[in-house]
């Protein structure tokens, strides 16, 4: 009996671990790994969406994609969007917190009102904007003809364009940084400041010494959730410029949707997913690979 | 080299006071402990010296210079923080050398500096580590290395060896003692642990309540304890404070080390060496000494091995007795209780002053409750 048991048993407990983990995996491969490869997949062929038929067509749309002009104008725009993006709002937001990382009741409500933002809809955000940037009613002209600056075209000019986008997105995340932040901040031992004032040290020795090294994990972890957030901008795009004006604010999802869904060419739209796929995917290893060394995790 | 002095120091966080009117002088190469309950305000005034506290009144002079408002790096002090407050981020070396780049030292120089003081603490095996890769042990010395490395007037250390385990902080304590002669210069040490206090300091600052208490050497603290609160804080266990129909005003304060418990055969328990010097005149029948003399009843005891905690019930009260005798006494067992006059403290029952002997209040309370000590002469046949 006990030898039946034991037999039963051996075969039992390698299985079990995996039937724990079962569920998970299931919807990871149903809803994660299987479109990936559904998406590999249609990147070789040519589809319409609509015909029974999937062509297999080889490496000829990436072969169009790479020769594609727009494309390239849509990688530049999406480099430049989240290179802008990432930094501005990663350095405001630590600047903000050096200020805020404070008691009194005054900084909790100027915490609350940064974050507020992002709590918001993309889309109201967007709107919001979007009047406030009007060339001929919009609040920002007016301040900029309060200041005696000349006007802006805002979101109608093609050198303009792209950069209130990145004021948008920069605005609604910055709250949700700075509170990261703040949160990094308050994880410094305070005799650790201590110390550092006893030992003499000025103020921006500390801040580069022991605040940015001790804030490290918490600016990496940042730095990589910014960089994919805004690599998969879509939103504000959507509703304030639909990429345009002249394809100047069109990114990669953006330009993914215009052609699945508006053009029809989902072989196309496809492989320039396939594409953003690696794009930040290579950036996120290089990320792990080359930063995570000078990251201090305690 | 330098004094410390703080005159008059008031500290006040958020309208609660709490420090109240502090006078002290620290002398040079002294070594101090600022000694208390938690909340005494021991560590607030090791603060406010190293600068990281603002002084709400008063003054601290350094040396010839007043320091109220020099900001903590030019007081020309180092600090040893309980928890080490080591640089995470940076290695051993890097975190001795941190003071000496910020103080524009030579690299050459600092390089030597280094060498030496890592060689003191031992840890010249170990520059190269993150500090998150030592023991607890080694963290210290490298705050010691740290603070020593500046070559400072004044150390101060707050509650350095509360996290090290008891044998580590055996050890650390003999080698703080040895540094600060080697070093001669002044050191302000803060703890909550009055054995810490007394096996350390040569001047012991006993605090309460954001007051002094008492300033005084290890040894007078424990002979002399200005005030109830000094004889309770100092020695373990507590001192007994017993209230007396017979004294009223004013409170009977006994070391438990210091009372003599004689077994009904006569074998005597818990003496101190004093008391075994007093025995010969114990014994004396034209001249006994005098102290108190009670009946008494075993209630409990803890043995520790070296020493032996009872629990006695005497006609005076109950107190505690500590017996160095290995023979026990058993529970409900019945002895005779012996204290000498100079073994009896008098307390202000109300304000908790010492009062002395040789005040008439004290005079006129010991004729109320002494009586010669005269004893069997079996006395002697037990103890060690």
């Amino acid at each position: 009996m006990n030898q039946q048991m034991s037999i039963l048993e051996r075969l039992w407990m390698p299985v079990r671990p995996y039937l724990f983990v079962l569920p998970a995996l299931l919807v990871f491969l149903a809803f994660f790994l299987y479109p990936i490869g559904y998406m590999i997949y249609l990147s070789f062929t040519s589809w319409n969406f609509i015909s029974p038929d999937k062509e297999f067509v080889g490496i000829a749309n990436y072969l169009e994609l790479f020769a594609e002009p727009e494309f390239h104008q849509v990688l530049f725009n999406t480099f430049l969007y989240t290179l802008l993006t990432v930094s501005l709002s990663l350095g405001i937001s630590l600047l903000l917190a050096l200020w805020l990382n404070r008691r009194g009741s005054l900084y909790g409500i100027v915490q609350g009102a940064i974050f507020s933002p992002y709590i918001i809809s993309l889309v109201s955000v967007s709107l919001l904007w979007m009047w406030m940037m009007d060339p001929r009613y919009g609040l920002l002209n007016w301040v900029l003809n309060w200041f005696g600056l000349p006007p802006s075209k805002w979101l109608t000019d093609t050198d303009s364009a792209i950069y209130g986008l990145i004021l948008v997105s920069v605005w609604k995340i910055v709250g949700y940084n700075t509170l990261v932040f703040i949160a990094g901040l308050q994880s410094i031992p305070r005799e650790i400041y201590e110390a550092a004032a006893m030992d003499r040290s000025p103020v921006w020795r500390t801040f580069s010494k022991i605040t940015i090294p001790m804030l490290s994990p918490t600016l990496f972890f940042l730095l990589v959730i910014n960089t994919i957030n805004s690599f998969q901008v879509f939103d504000t795009v959507q509703v304030m410029t639909q990429g345009g004006p002249v394809n100047s604010t069109n990114m990669l999802v953006y330009y993914i949707y215009e052609n699945g869904f508006d053009f029809f060419k989902i072989g196309y739209a496809s492989a320039a997913g396939v594409v953003l796929l690696l794009i930040v995917g290579i950036l996120t290893v290089f990320h792990f690979l080359f930063l995570s060394k000078r990251v201090h995790y305690r | 080299m330098a004094e410390v002095v703080l005159k008059q120091i008031v500290k006040t966080f958020d309208r609660q006071t709490v420090i109240q009117q502090l006078d002290l002088t620290i002398s040079n190469g002294s070594f101090t402990v600022l000694v208390g309950p938690s909340g005494c305000g021991k560590t607030t005034t090791l603060r406010m010296i190293a600068g990281l506290e603002t002084v709400t009144e008063g003054e601290i002079w350094i040396g010839d210079q007043k320091v109220n408002d020099l900001p903590p790096g030019k007081r020309d002090l180092a600090m040893v923080f309980q928890n080490y407050a080591l640089y995470p981020t940076m290695t051993v070396k890097e975190n001795i050398e941190f003071g000496l780049k910020n103080r524009k030292v030579r690299k050459e120089e600092r390089e030597q500096l280094i060498r030496e003081i890592a060689e003191i603490v031992g840890l010249s095996d170990y520059l190269q580590r993150k500090p998150s890769t030592l023991s607890g042990g080694q963290r210290q010395r490298v705050a010691l290395a740290r603070a020593m490395v500046k070559k400072p007037k004044v150390f101060l250390m707050d509650e350095p060896l509360s996290n090290l385990d008891a044998t580590l902080r055996h050890q650390m304590r003999t080698e703080l003692i040895e540094l600060h002669k080697q070093l001669g210069a002044t050191f302000i040490y803060v703890t909550h642990d009055q054995v810490e206090a007394m096996s350390m300091g040569d001047q012991i600052v006993v605090m309460d309540r954001g007051r002094i208490q008492q300033t005084a050497s290890p040894m007078e603290l424990y002979q002399e304890p200005a005030n109830r609160f000094v004889a309770r804080f100092i020695g373990t266990p507590s001192m007994n404070i017993l209230t007396l129909p017979d004294l009223p005003g004013l409170q009977l304060g006994i070391r438990p080390e210091r009372v003599m418990l004689i077994r009904e055969d006569g074998s005597a328990f818990s003496f101190h060496a004093e008391w075994q010097r007093t025995k010969p005149d114990l014994q004396r029948a034209d001249n006994p000494p005098e102290g108190i003399s009670a009946e008494g009843v075993i209630l409990g005891r803890e043995v520790l091995g070296a020493e032996t905690l009872y629990k006695v019930q005497t006609q005076l009260g109950a107190f505690a007795v500590k017996s160095h005798s290995d023979l026990l006494l058993n529970q409900d067992e019945k002895v005779l209780v012996r204290l000498r006059k100079q073994d009896l403290y008098f307390f202000d029952a109300a304000a908790g002053q010492r009062v002395r002997e040789q005040d008439a209040f004290a005079r006129h309370a010991l004729e109320a409750i002494l009586s010669p000590l005269t004893e069997p002469a079996v006395l002697g046949v037990g103890g060690r």
